[in-house]
């Protein structure tokens, strides 16, 4: 069995994130919606924390990829699966 | 036309495993619910109302994580039969409740086969599914610990209970709608649903249960004795048939590794002259067999290992 790489861990810790992030929202609405607006003042804060995470995690892999592409170094297993033929062509 | 169509008869098979699904589990049918009851009258089968709740597989990780719950566990016994049985006969069968009985997961599912493809986003090969997974599983069981309980908020099967309540002209349970009862709602149908290649994302990402038993799926499946879908390396052309039929987008061409029968260890993959055949990723896979019907070379089998 392999031992998680960087993108493995990085997944791992956005799935986590995400649900903490729906933690918030869920603790922020009462439910039975009365319009107060509960839910709207917790997605100001979850949107910035996403979008810098999304950000983060868009910019972290664009740079190792070019960085991969430039080095020669993009047979690399963990790049082989971003290619798309089939195993046809592969033959 | 089914027999000149596999595929299309084995989703209809699967389609009367799912309406069976409804007849068991959920309200105002609830067979297995109401048969519990009689068995248990004390247990919440026997006192509440009977449906899907009362047999709820994603409660328990909410509860196991609220200690003020815990005295109450005992009362509740039929809530973790299913979370017992389930991963228990995935270990054997793997997930065959997800691909053959399971209604939350196949209504999304379904009702993405009415947009054409090239309108749905494909997770498999862009996103790293399984890590992701495990990290949204492993939120669930830490966030009610710093923030509240959310498999309740992030709950598809409660969902379904109440569009098939609605159906049969009770529409009491969307009374009550959290913001993220709303979201989960959304994204359960929508984005990870009719626009997501296979229309599984849910299953995919956010459903416990599916962790807890895939989970239980890899880690058995190279026992003698566990049936899987195997591919058989030395009859599959890798053709792609397979992996684009597949609902959770678990099927690979590029791993050859495991669990190809026959397959030679040291055999170097990339070499040119080599067969590359597909592998079926066992996190994932839901035994749901679309893959065994699509194949035209017969290279997958739902079969015991030997």
């Amino acid at each position: 069995m392999r031992a998680p790489g960087r993108t493995q861990i990085t997944s791992f810790l956005a799935g986590v994130g995400a649900i903490g992030l729906a933690g918030v929202l869920t603790r922020a609405c009462p439910g039975g919606c009365s319009s107060c607006a509960a839910c709207a003042t917790a997605l100001v804060p979850m949107g910035i924390s996403a979008t810098a995470v999304g950000a983060a995690f868009v910019g972290s892999a664009t740079a190792r990829k070019r960085r991969a592409t430039r080095d020669g170094s993009d047979t690399a297993p963990e790049f082989i699966g971003e290619r798309k033929h089939s195993g046809r062509e592969h033959r | 036309m089914l027999h000149s169509n596999p595929v299309l008869a084995n989703r209809l098979k699967r389609l009367a495993g799912y309406a069976v699904g409804v007849v068991l589990f959920y309200a105002p049918f609830a067979l297995l619910i109401r048969g519990f009851g009689l068995l248990f009258p004390a247990s919440t089968a026997g006192t509440s109302i009977a449906d899907v709740h009362s047999a709820c597989l994603r409660m328990p990780f909410g509860w196991l994580t609220q200690p003020w719950m815990w005295p109450t566990l005992g009362s509740s016994p039929i809530s973790f039969l299913p979370l017992l049985i389930l991963p228990l006969a995935a270990i054997a069968f793997g997930p065959l409740f997800c691909g053959w009985l399971c209604p939350a997961g196949a209504f999304p599912e379904y009702l993405g086969r009415l947009i054409p493809d090239r309108f749905k986003f494909d997770f498999h090969g862009r996103v790293d599914i399984v890590p992701l997974r495990y990290g949204f599983f492993a939120g669930l069981l830490i966030v009610p610990f710093v923030a509240s309980s959310i498999t309740c908020s992030l709950c598809n099967f409660g969902q379904m209970q109440n569009i098939i309540s609605a159906v049969f002209g009770d529409r009491s349970g969307f009374a009550y709608f959290s913001s993220m009862g709303i979201l989960a709602a959304t994204l359960w149908i929508v984005p990870l649903g009719m626009f997501t290649k296979g229309g599984r994302g849910w299953c995919l990402f956010l459903c416990p249960a599916g962790t807890v038993m895939g989970l239980s799926s890899k880690l058995t499946a190279r026992l003698p004795w566990t049936m899987r879908v195997r591919v058989d390396a030395s009859a599959c052309t890798g053709c792609g048939t397979c992996e684009d039929v597949c609902p959770m987008r678990a099927i690979d061409p590029m791993e050859v590794s495991v669990p190809i029968v026959n397959a030679d260890p040291d055999a170097d993959p990339a070499a040119e002259d080599l067969p590359v055949a597909h592998a079926i990723n066992n996190h994932l896979c839901i035994e749901c067999q679309d893959c065994v019907s699509a194949c035209p070379s017969n290279a997958l089998k739902y079969r015991r290992l030997r």
